[in-house]
């Protein structure tokens, strides 16, 4: 179902051309699938698929009280962040609850850019606006840029017929400023696949020029665009938790199994009530699961142990490439651990499962 | 080749093929098109009685499950197998090697009210689906 208020992406003309089925999504026109969800998932993981991310959410934070802000309204330590490296964070508020989910590129000179979820930009706009006290710049450059992932095996081999820049110095979790297809590029070695792979930010009417020239670069070594659909498969088989779906407002970082990226070594906002929940405990914590009975678990399905409700699944998903059904669930303390076993309630039928380690898939290295 | 115009179809996109008192069911190319990706298929037991557009099976894409509602009333009488073991024989051959189970007819006036396969696609552009 599309609404009026429905924002089309800069590519959003190109995925027309493709034919693409295009869904709504948090307010964005995207494409879920192009021809299938187990192909672009496939060919993402054995050669290279090409993604729309201009929906996610772009500010700028700059100033010399730019890093005391973020700092300030960061659990993870901005330290971190030298320049031309990306910091991954949760965004919490006093109660610890997570706003967002957050990756900070230090781009040097007292200038911080943030790459936001698409469903909670406005919100985090809104946020970082009334805990600005250090006084830090705050821009909104959503508009302004369209955003490419080109993941995979083949990204490497792709991308260096477009960029003249020294991919192999590019390390993961790094960026550059750069020219790809003779146009800027905010290039890092990043993604959300699990796969090597590039993530790009380019000017919004530059956009089309440089997903087709890649689309077109990447033909003979089996790149394939691919939609919301493989990237959510994908993620889900590399362990990664989705904003809005595995983790919301209502979980702190330490039942969401985000506490490596929260440093209690500094102060932040959410420190106070997350200190207390460690002294407590937590009463639910996220577990990584795969079914040992044949049904696939879905959002929203209940969890059981001994018949007695102790949880719920937040993402399930058929596993194309592990062949078999996975997925994210809140549990009880005591039912988290790899090795721990409950039901899942499928189509009114328990279904066993196991808790086990994240990733489901790690790529060879 | 199966003949479409010898098929029957529900407005929740199954056919109905009438081979004597049996009713073997799919669902139509449109269907598995939207579904897409067919990974899993729960088929009923056999010698279990369903209702008339009541549940029978679940089909399930990458995204999300599916209810397949018998299109006539009757006893499960043989379930294929071979959609169980390969589910994308849903997707590549929706009115044949993709069928789903076999019904025992009980009310042969159940198929007959059903839509012919020129009433189905006159269904489908109405958008009323």
């Amino acid at each position: 179902m599309t609404s009026i208020e429905d924002r089309k992406t800069p590519l959003y003309e190109a995925h027309r051309g493709l034919g693409a089925k295009i869904v709504s999504f948090h307010g964005w026109l995207l494409p879920i699938q192009y021809t299938s969800i187990i192909e672009e998932h496939n060919a993402t993981r054995a050669k290279a698929g090409l993604f729309d991310i201009s929906h996610l959410g772009k500010l700028e934070i700059s100033g010399k009280y730019a890093k005391p802000f973020l700092q300030n309204i960061f659990t993870n330590n901005i330290e971190k962040a030298v320049p031309g490296k990306i910091v991954y964070s949760p965004l919490c508020k006093e109660d610890g609850g997570i706003l967002d989910d957050v990756f900070i590129y230090n781009a040097g000179a007292d200038r911080y850019i943030l790459i936001v979820n698409a469903s909670t930009f406005e919100k985090d706009l809104a946020w970082m606006r009334s805990r600005n006290k250090a006084g830090a710049v705050i821009k909104d450059i959503n508009a302004s840029l369209g955003g490419i992932a080109l993941q995979g095996p083949a990204s490497d081999t792709i991308l260096a017929k477009l960029c003249g820049a020294d991919l192999s110095q590019l390390k993961h979790r790094h960026f550059i400023e750069a020219k790809v297809d003779g146009c800027y590029a905010l290039l890092s070695r990043s993604g959300y696949t699990g796969e090597d792979g590039f993530e790009m930010f380019i000017p919004a009417e530059e956009s089309i020029k440089v997903w087709n020239d890649i689309l077109e670069a990447g033909k003979s070594h089996g790149l394939i665009p691919a939609g919301l659909g493989a990237r959510d498969t994908l993620r889900l088989e590399a362990g990664c938790p989705l904003y809005g779906t595995d983790t919301d407002e209502t979980k702190t970082p330490l039942e969401s199994g985000l506490e490596r990226a929260v440093d209690f070594s500094k102060d932040f906002i959410g420190k106070e009530a997350m200190l207390e929940k460690k002294r407590k405990g937590v009463k639910e914590i996220l577990a990584a699961f795969r079914m040992l009975d044949r049904a696939i678990p879905r959002t929203g399905y209940i969890i059981e142990k001994d018949g007695n409700e102790i949880g719920v699944v937040t993402s399930g998903t058929y596993s194309p490439t592990l062949k078999e059904n996975i997925g994210f669930g809140y549990v009880k303390p005591d039912n988290s651990g790899a090795g721990c076993g409950f039901d899942i309630v499928i189509h009114g039928e328990r279904k066993r499962a196991v808790v086990v380690e994240t990733p489901f898939y790690r790529r060879k290295k | 080749m199966v003949d479409l115009e010898k098929l029957r179809f529900a407005k929740t996109h199954e056919w109905l093929r009438v081979e004597g008192n049996i009713g073997y069911v799919g669902i139509t190319d449109h269907a598995q098109k939207e579904i897409t990706d067919v990974v899993f298929v729960e088929l009923p037991k056999i010698g279990k009685e369903v209702a008339k557009e009541g549940e029978a099976a679940v089909v399930e894409s990458v995204k999300a499950a599916f209810s397949i509602y018998a299109p006539v009333s009757g006893k499960i009488v043989k379930a294929n197998g071979a959609v169980e073991k390969d589910p994308s024989l849903v997707n590549k051959s929706p009115y044949e090697e993709g069928w789903f189970f076999a019904i025992e007819i009980k009310n042969a006036s159940e198929a007959a009210s059903l839509m012919t396969y020129k009433d189905y696609l006159e269904f489908l552009k109405s958008g009323a689906h």
